[in-house]
């Protein structure tokens, strides 16, 4: 079971309400300290700028910075950086997001722990191993 | 352990920093981009003929990677027919950070053409007067 926390909770005018994991808080903040150039803060700005749209508008092919990837799962990144948040939609007006978990890959294609990762994010939608913390 | 606050303080921070204020510009540049690609049913690849700039240089304007200079912005503006205009914000004096004059230029005619200004320098005016001019975009 994972708790997750509302994303961005000041920001009433966002499209697709995004709710965060404590792994994917982790991940982002560590990734935001990595980022170049300093200050980092571009991944969690576009995250909001995709949100303010609604993810759905930029799903698309492997290019798109939401993609899908099975189970239910969808990855969002950022073109050309290999961070990704893994999650899924709850409902069908895909108006809500769970990121349940984040990293990032060691190269372009998916190795099979990060495959292993990504079915853990399938499994906790299918069971439903998770719970938002209002 | 990171807590909500503490992303909320680091994407406030980015946005108040200098590259902040850059990247936003890049943001609402691929948006008017985008936006225009799907109007016209253009590809990015049409794009970057109609501007003589290349594909991969299109590719990461419409994802906000590319920094550009404002004559190319004037390029690839002009060959989707968009007219669009930084409008400095005359209380605070910084750059407006949305695209707020924008004159859409729809079939060899003048299209509508919207001004925002925004008036208070709050935090919650702030974000009400990002909402209107991102509503401005989308309508």
């Amino acid at each position: 079971m994972i708790i997750v926390e509302r994303l961005f909770p000041d920001e009433h005018h966002l499209q697709t309400e995004i709710w965060v994991s404590d792994a994917v808080r982790e991940a982002i903040a560590q990734h935001t300290r990595s980022e170049r150039p300093k200050p980092g803060g571009h991944f969690l700005k576009k995250l909001k700028y995709y949100a303010t749209g609604g993810f759905a508008e930029f799903e698309g092919d492997e290019k798109s910075p939401v993609r899908y990837e099975w189970g239910g799962v969808y990855r969002v990144g950022l073109h050309g950086k290999l961070f990704r948040v893994y999650g899924f939609y709850i409902g069908p007006k895909k108006l809500c997001f769970v990121a349940a978990d984040a990293f990032l890959k060691k190269a372009g294609k998916l190795r099979p722990s990060e495959k292993d990762r990504i079915d853990e994010v399938v499994k906790i939608r299918e069971k439903k191993q998770w719970r938002k913390r209002e | 352990m990171t807590t909500i606050s503490d992303l909320n303080r680091i994407l406030h921070d980015f946005e108040d920093s200098p590259e902040g204020v850059g990247y936003e510009l890049r943001l609402n540049l691929s948006e008017i981009v985008l936006r225009n690609l799907r109007s016209k049913g253009w590809t990015q690849r049409r794009l970057a003929d109609e501007s003589k700039k290349l594909e991969s240089y299109i590719t990461r304007v419409v994802h906000s990677q590319q920094n550009c200079g404002l004559d190319t912005v004037g390029k690839i503006l002009h060959a989707l027919g968009v007219r669009a205009s930084l409008v400095q914000n005359p209380q605070q004096m910084s750059i407006a950070i949305s695209p707020l004059r924008i004159t859409y230029s729809l079939d060899g005619t003048h299209g509508e053409e919207k001004t925002i200004y925004e008036e208070e320098s709050s935090t919650k005016d702030k974000v009400q007067f990002k909402e209107e001019a991102y509503a401005a975009t989308l309508s």
